[in-house]
């Protein structure tokens, strides 16, 4: 009973250990790159490199991207 | 990224994967030459004036058909990681699907928001000016950039914004005495407001000293260059060539040149020239430094062209001396620039040196004497001389 008790208050420790390090990687994620899973990207126009025509990433909808935010530095 | 490139070309030849870029770049058409040299011919957003709000480059994003973020920096490479958790799956339509991509604003109907705006109304303004009016409007865009900051100096995108259209002014024609300064200390401010935003820091230090620098910025160019020629294609061009402090790489310690270094005109004698047939600027990098601490100057010298100022170029290279104050160190004190082939010519001409102030130095502006020496011409056919035009190199040193 004794070990039940102690098992059971380590499982619920590890699940929110777990959950804290989940949360506060969520968190520390978006601190980083600001933008967040599950998060619509913004639908903002920005001229095309190639263009200059106003391009956003609604253009690409219906398709799977990888999108790179990047300099060539 | 172009590591992704390479390990997903079948995945795109196959229409099952898209890629986008988005570069947060001063000068895009590096980007251009960057993704030829790569070979990579996806669509890329231009992003200068960081209207997305990054602190950091690089970011790569898996976002799906309705364009929801689904995974941050999934492992890089890793295709068949990607495939199973992203490509392969089926995503929900999110419950609000987002609206169609925002109009361009239409700046003919465009106008100010009044005085008392906030400052977002001012940098709203401001964005749409900077990104859609092009040169012609780039005036508008620094005044509401600057209107932005008058209603909040600690707005920090204000700040690197309006540094990111003074530096865009200072790289055209139409550039003003003091734009490279100007954005030197707006983004330095910025910085200064959000310490924790790479984007700033690294416009900073793309133009800073050696002690700061992460990497060199831009010393893949020439090889970028190489490569495509080899491979019987015309390089994209750059509107602007990178130099100095845009190749220079890191290092971990400053040295001062050893070498006995002997003054040029230690007299005085040379003749003046008052401006009159060559202007020179001078930028420091940071404009505030704290004791220890290394600065770089760019100083650019431009023949007068309302004079018809030409460089005589059949002479001696144009030379440049700098007497530090005691206990603050220098590169070299004596600095000389090639000529170019042309006998005569009329183009700016820019030396970049770094100096280092003393561990000690007290808070305050430091003013560092400096002179160039050089042959100039009145005219293509008239009359050239040799003079001497002082300078002022001028940093601020603040303890923390």
């Amino acid at each position: 009973m004794v070990h039940h008790r102690k098992a059971s208050i380590l499982s619920l420790v590890m699940i929110l250990s777990a959950t804290c390090v989940t949360a506060v990687g969520a968190q520390g994620r978006r601190a980083v790159t600001g933008f967040q899973i599950g998060q619509s990207f913004p639908e903002i126009a920005f001229p095309s490199l190639e263009t200059d025509r106003p391009m956003s990433l609604a253009d690409f909808r219906g398709k799977k991207l990888l999108l790179h935010v990047f300099a060539s530095w | 990224m172009p590591g992704w490139h390479d390990a997903t070309k079948e995945l795109q030849d196959a229409g099952k994967l898209q890629m986008v870029g988005i570069i947060q770049e001063q000068h895009p058409d590096r980007a251009r030459l960057f993704m030829q040299w790569k070979k990579m011919g996806w669509p890329i957003l231009v992003d200068s004036y960081n209207l997305l709000d990054v602190p950091v480059v690089p970011i790569t994003l898996a976002i799906d058909e309705y364009g929801v973020i689904r995974q941050i920096n999934p492992p890089r490479g890793d295709v068949d990681l990607l495939e199973r958790t992203f490509l392969s799956q089926t995503f929900e339509p999110p419950a609000s699907l987002a609206g169609e991509r925002l109009a361009v604003p239409d700046l003919s109907a465009l106008r100010p928001p009044p005085r008392s705006g906030n400052v977002e109304a001012w940098k709203a303004y401001g964005d749409a000016l900077a990104v859609w009016g092009g040169a012609v409007r780039r005036d508008d865009a620094i005044g509401a950039y600057a209107a932005a900051i008058r209603s909040d100096a600690d707005d920090a995108m204000a700040q690197f914004r309006l540094a990111v259209a003074y530096r865009m002014r200072y790289d055209s024609d139409a550039r003003r005495d003091g734009d490279f300064n100007k954005a030197i200390e707006h983004w330095a401010n910025a910085l200064e407001i959000d310490p924790n935003q790479y984007i700033f820091r690294r416009r900073i230090q793309q133009y800073g000293p050696r002690l700061d620098k992460p990497y060199s910025f831009y010393d893949w160019v020439n090889t970028a260059r190489a490569e495509v020629e080899a491979r019987g294609e015309v390089p994209s061009p750059l509107v602007v060539e990178p130099r100095g402090a845009e190749f220079a790489h890191p290092t971990e310690s400053f040295t001062p040149s050893e070498a006995p270094e002997a003054e040029p005109d230690p007299r005085g004698r040379v003749l003046r020239d008052e401006s009159q047939f060559i202007t020179i600027e001078t930028i420091a990098v940071p404009p505030v430094i704290e004791p220890g601490a290394t600065a770089r100057f760019h100083i650019v010298f431009r023949p007068v062209e309302e004079n018809l100022s030409h460089w005589n170029n059949e002479a001696e290279e144009l030379a440049f001396w700098i007497d530090p104050p005691r206990g603050w160190e220098v590169e070299h004190r004596y600095l000389t620039l090639p000529l170019p082939p042309e006998v005569v010519s009329q183009e700016a001409r820019v030396l970049e040196v770094e100096v280092r102030a003393p561990e000690r130095s007290r808070s305050g502006s430091v003013t560092i004497p400096a002179y160039a020496l050089y042959y100039v011409c009145e005219d293509v056919n008239g009359v050239c001389m040799y003079r001497r035009q002082d300078v002022e190199l001028q940093v601020a040193v603040r303890r923390r």
